[in-house]
This record gives C-alpha cells, structure tokens and sequence, in this order.
C-alpha cells in the first residue's frame, strides 16, 4: 500500500471517529458497509477512461463504502457516507464525505420530504442506484461522468481552443491552467461529486417528484461545498412509476437542470469577454429516463443533452448521450447484464474554417457476469470496450474480476 | 457456547385432549442498528417502522412423532406478504412437502430469493397483489431476502412434523389439535443453524401437557 493510501485509509478510521457526535443525539443508530476489490487486465487508457476527476475509479484495486445512519426522530435521520479508493486523491478525503439529513413526510405531507447537506444525485436515475452493489455492471454510465474538454475555470480565445491538439479527448486528463491547478472537463452529469444544497422531493400515486437548489451545476458540482460563483443551480425530475396493473414495473421520468458553472474568477482573465460576468454562462442538461422490470429482467436506459455557454465560443456546445442496460437473473445466484452507450458532440467551426466536434465522440459496451453466493457476497467478471472516434490510441479494452462484500 | 436446558414437563388436567402449552425461555435479541438506506429515497420506509424489536430471539416450536403420521392430503398453505418493505410474518412454519405463498402487498418491486441449500430460488418481480408460490421438500431453515431491499430478512422454517408453533414475544406458545402419542420437542431460534431437541412430550388421550425450556445460557 503506498503512502498516500495509507493515509487515505487512516482518513477512512477517523471518519467513525466523526460518526460519534450524532450518536449522541440519535434515537437509533446504523452503519453499514461495503468493499469491492478489483483484480484488472486490459490496456491503461482503458482504465483511464473511468477515471473520475479526484482519481477514483469503479475499477480501482480497492474500494469501501461506509455509511451511517442516525434516526433523531420519526420523521428525521442524518446520514454520512464516506467513499474511500485506492486511487483516490487522499488530499481531497474531506471533499469526498457525504453528510446530509433527510426529513420526511414533512408537516404531516407524507408526499412531501426534504434532504439537505451533499445530497445525492439529483437528475435522472442512475444516482438511486450507482451504489456498486445495486448495479449489474462495474463500470458508470458516461452520462455520469465522461470528462468533455468543457470546463469552467478556463476563458478561450476562440474556438481554436477545441482544435489545439491534447485538448478533444483530454477531458479527464489532470492539467494546469495559469500556473494554478485545475480540475478537469466537465461531465454532463457528475454523480461522483454530490452537490451541496437543499432538496424536496416526494411520491403521490406513483408520481414522483423532485427539484433542489445547488452550489454548482449538474455537470459540474461544487467539489469544496461553497459556490464558485454569485448564483445557484436548480435540478430537477418528475417521474410516474406505475403502483398496479399491467404497466407495473414501468417506470420513466423527465429530468433538468439550470445554472451558472463558471468560476467567478475568470472574470479577471484576459480573455474574458468585457460587461459579462461569470454567471452569464449557463449549463444546461435535459433528459429522460425509462427503466422496466418484470421476472427477471430489467431494463434501464436514460438519454440526455447537455449544453455549456462558453466565452468567446460559438455556437453553444452541446452534447448528446444515452445508454441502455438490459440485466437478466438466473436463479437467486446467477445475474448477467450489458450496457450500450455513447456520447455525441456538436460542431464547431475554426478560425480557418475547419468544422469538427468540439469534443471526440465515445461509445462503450460493457457486459458482466455475476455469481453471488452469499446474499451479501459476490463476485462477477466484466469486460468493457471503449471506442473513442477518430482516436484509435484512446480506444482501449478492460476486463476485471470483482469480489463485494457487503453489510445488509 | 454450552446453553444449559431446563425442561419442566408437567400432565395437564384439562378435560380436552390434543393441547400442549408451555413457554420457550430465548436469549433476548442482540442490539442492531437501523438500516442505513441513502439511495432508494422513494421507497424506504419512515424511519420508526424500520426499528427493530428489542425483545427475545423469534423462535419456533414442533413436535416430532415417535410413531408414523399420516400426513394429510391438503397441508396448510402459510402466507409471506411483503408489507411496507418487511416480510410478514418475519417466520413462517411449513411441514416439509408443504408450500408458501409469497403475497407482494406494497406498490413497488419486491424479489424473493433464497441461497440457503435446502432450497434455492429466486421468485423475480411481480406486481402488487400478485403472489407466487414455492414448495419446500426438505426440513431445515430457509433463509429469504429480497433482491431489492437489503433489509428484508425472513425465515421458512421447515419441520419434520405436523404439529407446530411461532413463540410470541415472551416465548410462549400453545399447539392445538395434537393426537394423543409420544413426540419429541424440537426447537428453532434466530441464529441456530439446525433444530435442537429439547426435551419429550406425550400427549394423553384426553387433557393437556405443558412443557417449558429455556436455551438461555446460564453461566
């Protein structure tokens, strides 16, 4: 174990140390706990493709999830997660630390719920289940993570910026900016990184419902909890899940989200165009999900656009995913799934008239196997393949074995 | 851990025949947390129904026949429903060849499976007000979870016997209709991975037995 991850670890330990405060003032107390660990094979850029922007990986050697729960009364619990992984940035752990509390049936609303703190993933639906031992498949949807070579602590010239070379595809790469260190290329959905804010959300006869008030945007979260600029983000989703009949197990919904991404201190830059300020630049993401279960199948697929106003860039960039993830059970211990996915990036014009996608289109297929044979145990072999257009050295395969072990 | 059982067997003087009563001394439950859910924000369950009892272990009672039965042509069929995210009953008791109904009473998804050897199966999503049914051949504890809500735990216990109980929450018990004969007692709780003898009853022609253990370890 290097240095840094012993550290990462002991951060890890100390975090039950910050559980015991709430102890003392909850009626009812959990924890719960998770660990994945990973053997790999396959080519490093394929690896490096699921890197989310602190270094963590769904393939890392090894990961926990621990979670706690303290219920203060019928109506509220605080909960703190902290995700812990071998290839995490062990510099960042606290920005990694999930606490939030959730009120529910607030004023006697049994429709009306709220949740406050570094709440979880608001848009779409993969959030709900992105814990890894809710999912069939290894890997995050791209929708969820893919780093885009859009940023929001950089103010280009031109459009020539997405022409330099390192830059289409670089998205995920770690890089400096002005002698100051930078995060990378906004996603369009970052469910690694919860946001802080204020959520309320509820369930009436199968609608559902849910709209919350941010510190950053869905594509681009704010890491350290406080804004990096003068106004808000809103997300969003209404949803129908059918309770009976003959569309039971159907489930679809609308998501959205609106706000300003950029670093307010951008505006000083050279480049940044004059009477603007950093809020003028919005990210916009709308989607839809639809998921259906029934036996033992599931289907889950969501498709989104997501756009970012970008100084001095024209027109708006946007981009454009989905995926479709089929799983199948056999028996209580056998379980197979795949997911097909993609990303698709508009166009944009160079100074010298050079038309192309302001970022390289990816697709990915995944396909998994698992065998559980303890209800809290597992293992499953995946394979991954990633296409990243007009880059064959980008493209790359991937195959794990996964062993999970879980607490109820 | 050696647990020290105390069986008091006593002849009943009640003038009808078939009943035999008594309580089942249990350790109490060991401490448990809350269930920690932060993903499934629809679906979990407010938090006071998802307290646990702090009472004694749940536990089943049978009797075991010396002599052969004749095992009825129609056996009970015993119900699981799946209810605000719990199993209810959390114990269901079925003499093996008999079968359970699994009943889906909550507008959501729900999928039994079981890994434990004496059966293995997965039942899959069904719809609310929906039910499947599964027949349990071999004696022995089943233990069954949803697929979905981790936090769903119930037992199929299965007996090798015609004559049986769920002991209520202070261990005691009453098993009604039981021919006059010699049976031995068997035990299940919580955390036992096979049935324990406890001790002999016999029924009379007519009137009641009692009979009372305890697993609680006594050191």
């Amino acid at each position: 174990m290097r240095p840094d991850q012993l550290k990462f670890v002991t951060a890890g330990v100390l975090v039950s140390a910050l559980l015991l405060p709430h102890t003392l003032f909850a009626a009812e107390f959990g924890v719960s706990a998770q660990g994945t660990f990973t053997y790999k094979g396959g080519d490093d850029e394929a690896f490096a493709l699921n890197t989310m922007n602190r270094g963590d990986n769904p393939f890392s050697a090894f990961r926990f999830l621990i979670a706690s729960r303290a219920v203060i009364n019928s109506n509220t619990s605080l909960y703190l997660e902290a995700p812990i992984d071998a290839n995490a940035n062990s510099s960042m752990f606290l920005t990694y630390l999930r606490p939030f509390a959730r009120l529910t049936s607030v004023g006697g609303a049994s429709w009306l719920n709220l949740q406050a703190g570094r709440i979880p993933t608001v848009f779409g639906t993969f959030g709900e289940r992105s814990n890894s031992t809710e999912t069939a498949l290894m890997g995050v949807p791209l929708l969820y993570f893919y780093h885009s070579a859009a940023r929001g602590d950089i103010v280009p010239t031109n459009n020539d910026y997405f022409f330099q070379p390192g830059v289409r595809g670089g998205g995920y790469l770690p890089a400096t900016y002005n002698n100051k260190f930078s995060f990378v290329g906004m996603p369009m959905i970052y469910d690694s990184c919860w946001d802080v804010g204020a959520e309320m959300y509820g369930t009436q006869s199968g609608l559902q419902f849910s709209l919350a008030a941010v510190q950053g945007t869905v594509s681009r979260p704010s890491i350290a909890g406080s804004d990096n600029n003068g106004a808000k983000g809103v997300a969003g989703r209404a949803g129908y899940e059918a309770q009976s009949g003959p569309l039971f197990g159907l489930r679809l919904g609308v998501s959205g989200g609106y706000g300003p991404y950029m670093n307010q201190s951008m505006e000083t830059d050279s480049n940044f165009p004059a009477g603007k300020k950093a809020e003028d630049f919005k990210n916009t993401i709308v989607g839809g999900d639809l998921s259906y279960a029934r036996g033992p199948w599931q289907l889950f697929s969501e498709v989104a656009k997501a756009s970012y106003e970008i100084p001095n860039v024209h027109p708006t960039l946007a981009v454009t995913g989905y995926y479709v993830e089929l799983v199948r059970d056999f028996g209580p211990s056998w379980q197979a799934a795949a997911r097909q996915e993609a990303l698709f990036y508009n166009n944009i014009t160079s100074s010298t008239g050079v038309t192309q996608t302001w970022d390289y289109n990816i697709s990915r297929w995944e396909a998994s196997l698992s065998y559980r044979f303890r209800q809290n145990t597992r293992i499953r072999l995946g394979y991954q393949s990633t296409h990243v257009s007009d880059t064959p050295d980008l493209s790359g395969h991937l195959v794990a074995m996964q062993l999970q072990v879980w607490t109820r | 851990m050696t647990r020290a059982i105390l069986v008091c067997l006593l002849w009943g003087s009640s003038a009808f025949g078939g009943e035999v009563s008594g309580t089942i001394d249990l350790p109490r439950r060991p401490a448990q947390g809350v269930d920690v859910d932060l993903y499934s924000k629809y679906d979990t369950p407010p938090p006071s129904s998802l307290q646990k009892d702090a009472g004694k272990l749940d536990g089943v009672v049978f009797l075991r026949s010396q002599a052969s039965e004749s095992i009825p042509a129609a056996l009970p069929v015993p119900v699981m429903d799946q209810k605000n995210a719990h199993f209810v009953p959390r114990i269901v008791v079925v003499p093996a060849g008999g079968r359970v109904r699994f009943l889906n009473s909550d507008p959501m998804f729900h999928n039994v499976f079981s890994l434990s050897p004496i059966k293995k199966f997965d039942l899959g999503r069904y719809p609310r007000g929906n039910s499947k049914f599964v027949t349990f051949d071999h004696p022995g504890v089943v233990q069954v979870f949803c697929d979905i809500h981790a936090e769903m735990i119930g037992f199929v216990v299965v007996v090798d016997g015609l004559h049986y109980a769920v002991l209520d929450g202070d261990g005691h018990y009453r098993i009604s209709d039981v021919p006059p004969g010699n049976y031995d007692v068997a035990v299940w709780a919580e955390g036992m991975s096979q049935f324990k003898t406890v001790g002999r009853v016999t029924v009379p022609t007519s009137g009641a037995a009692e009979f009372t253990a305890s697993l609680v370890d006594t050191r």
